[in-house]
């Protein structure tokens, strides 16, 4: 039961995180920086716990705000640049922020920090962020800024002679991606009770990529489906643990090839509907 | 007639390049005008640089006595300038109802955006039918349609349009022209327009400039440039013609 539940927690802080990538993805902005805003509000919750002795929620709350403010900053020139070019400073993003907290003695340096008080109730509290993510993710879709945030993504330029002012869309969804990545970083480091650097590699950045293109980009179930399934399938099947990132990348050329627009596209949702109406239907006649 | 724009000494382009030098030109309410010439003339880059998308290194740009230069794209579509891109510029991957509604997202007047989409219709009874299927999978009349139709829902006072007839079908075009007409005629639109089909496009508009590597070389109203020798020679190809006959 304890094993469920730890790979629950696990899984849900990777729902978040996978979030953290979709939502500057959803303007066109791909990031392989989301593990520096995990590690930003990982060693920032940590840090207000620790020294302070400022409680949970707001420890995670302040983390999470801190990897905000440092998302709109790396944001500024993040608009400038876009496809392989904002992939490179984003990467170069997250290695400098592992590389400063291996060097930050207050922080415990390499050595990593120890002694985070543990949440018991990271499992509630995990999925108590996915379900604001999905309220805030199903309402941004229905939402004017929603329709802004598509059609950057669709085509800037066209958005921008529609009159979206495609500079605070991009710089909106760039800093609540750090957001959300902080406190998912937040949630990870009073679940762990220590961290260190070298958990928030660049690897990780890729795995969300992972998530979010084998579950789906048209949709924010997609995402969250992949990010789910990628992280339960190998803690069950011991076996592939070892060799997740080669099954990532073999899974990755066979989407491509098969279902480019993920497993949930927006056709899934719709034949859902249709199915759950179907059903609903019949069981009132 | 009341000028409602006018372009003052403007140079612009990309960078340190300038695509167009020292460029004066005006446009009256209820007018349609358009700019003729080759490509690479500058003519697109004029109306990018209108729209805010390049910002002119020199001269002004007034719209109805406020100078718009400086501006960015999103503030001047508020002012009421609305720009339909060269190739369309439509949102591929958003339906056609979302692409309509996107061209009134400065505006908040629920109500009224319901009216505008149903005389939308009434124009182009084509999209009606496509509602809800993907912009990108429109043929390219349709698309240039829907480029019209989510620019007017944005309520312009002055419409610029580049090169609203490029890859259409000689049939399409012409409904596209006849489209502009009506929109002057029956809407009372200001319009400024880019063709290389110079010889419809004159049809249409009142009066028209040529660019020439950036700079105004001829202006007048549209039957002048059509008896324009040199306009006749570069642009309405009436030597080929006569060389035929």
């Amino acid at each position: 039961m304890d094993y469920l539940i730890s790979v629950a927690t696990i899984a849900g802080i990777y729902i978040i995180m996978a979030m953290s990538f979709y939502l500057p993805f959803m303007t066109g902005q791909i990031s392989l920086g989301q593990a520096g805003f995990m590690a930003i509000g990982a060693y920032g919750s940590a840090v207000c716990s620790v020294k302070f002795g400022i409680p949970y929620v707001p420890a995670i709350l302040i983390g999470g705000s801190v990897a905000g403010i440092v998302g709109f900053f790396v944001g500024i020139p993040a608009l400038r640049i876009k496809g392989i070019y904002l992939l490179l400073l984003t990467l170069g993003f997250g290695e400098i922020i592992r590389v400063v907290f291996i060097n930050v003695e207050y922080i415990g340096a390499a050595a990593g920090f120890p002694g985070i008080p543990y949440q018991d109730h990271s499992l509630l509290y995990s999925y108590i962020m996915v379900f604001i993510l999905i309220i805030f993710f199903s309402r941004l879709r229905k939402s004017r800024m929603g329709r802004a945030f598509h059609a950057v993504g669709s085509d800037e330029d066209a958005a921008e002679v529609i009159g979206v002012n495609i500079t605070s869309v991009k710089l909106i969804a760039f800093s609540t991606g750090g957001f959300i990545a902080g406190i998912g970083g937040g949630i990870f480091a009073h679940y762990q009770e220590y961290i260190e650097p070298l958990m928030f590699d660049v690897m990780h950045s890729v795995e969300f990529i992972v998530f979010t293109i084998f579950g789906g980009i048209q949709i924010f179930w997609g995402p969250m489906f992949g990010a789910f399934v990628l992280t339960m399938i190998p803690e069950f099947l011991r076996v592939i643990q070892e060799w997740r990132m080669e099954l990532f990348g073999a899974l990755l050329i066979i989407m491509m090839i098969l279902r480019p627009q993920g497993v949930i596209g927006l056709d899934t949702i719709q034949g859902l509907k249709k199915v759950s109406s179907r059903i609903l239907g019949r069981g009132l006649s | 007639m009341i000028k409602m724009l006018s372009v003052k000494g403007v140079s612009s382009g990309y960078g340190k390049l300038l695509a167009i030098h020292d460029v004066d030109i005006n446009v009256k309410k209820g007018e349609v005008v358009v700019l003729i010439g080759a490509n690479g003339a500058g003519k697109s880059t004029l109306l990018r640089t209108i729209s805010g998308v390049l910002r002119p290194s020199k001269g002004q740009i007034i719209f109805q006595g406020r100078k718009i230069n400086g501006y960015k794209p999103h503030s001047i579509v508020k002012m009421g300038v609305v720009q339909i891109q060269e190739g369309r510029g439509i949102l591929a991957r958003m339906t056609v109802k979302e692409n309509l509604e996107m061209g009134a997202y400065l505006r908040s007047d629920k109500g009224a955006i319901e009216k505008d989409l149903v005389q939308t219709f009434e124009k182009f009874p084509h999209l009606k039918d496509r509602l809800s299927q993907n912009a990108g999978t429109l043929s390219g009349g349709e698309q240039q349609m829907l480029a019209i139709g989510r620019s007017l829902m944005a309520r312009p006072q002055l419409l610029l349009m580049d090169e609203p007839s490029l890859g259409l079908a000689p049939v399409i075009v012409e409904f596209i022209l006849e489209t502009i007409h009506d929109l002057r005629e029956k809407d009372e639109y200001t319009i400024l327009l880019v063709e290389q089909n110079a010889n419809q496009a004159l049809d249409v508009a009142d009066r028209g400039y040529v660019l020439e590597t950036g700079r105004i070389v001829i202006e007048g109203k549209s039957q002048e440039l059509r008896d324009n020798e040199k306009v006749q020679r570069a642009y309405l190809g009436k030597t080929i013609r006569s060389r035929e006959n």
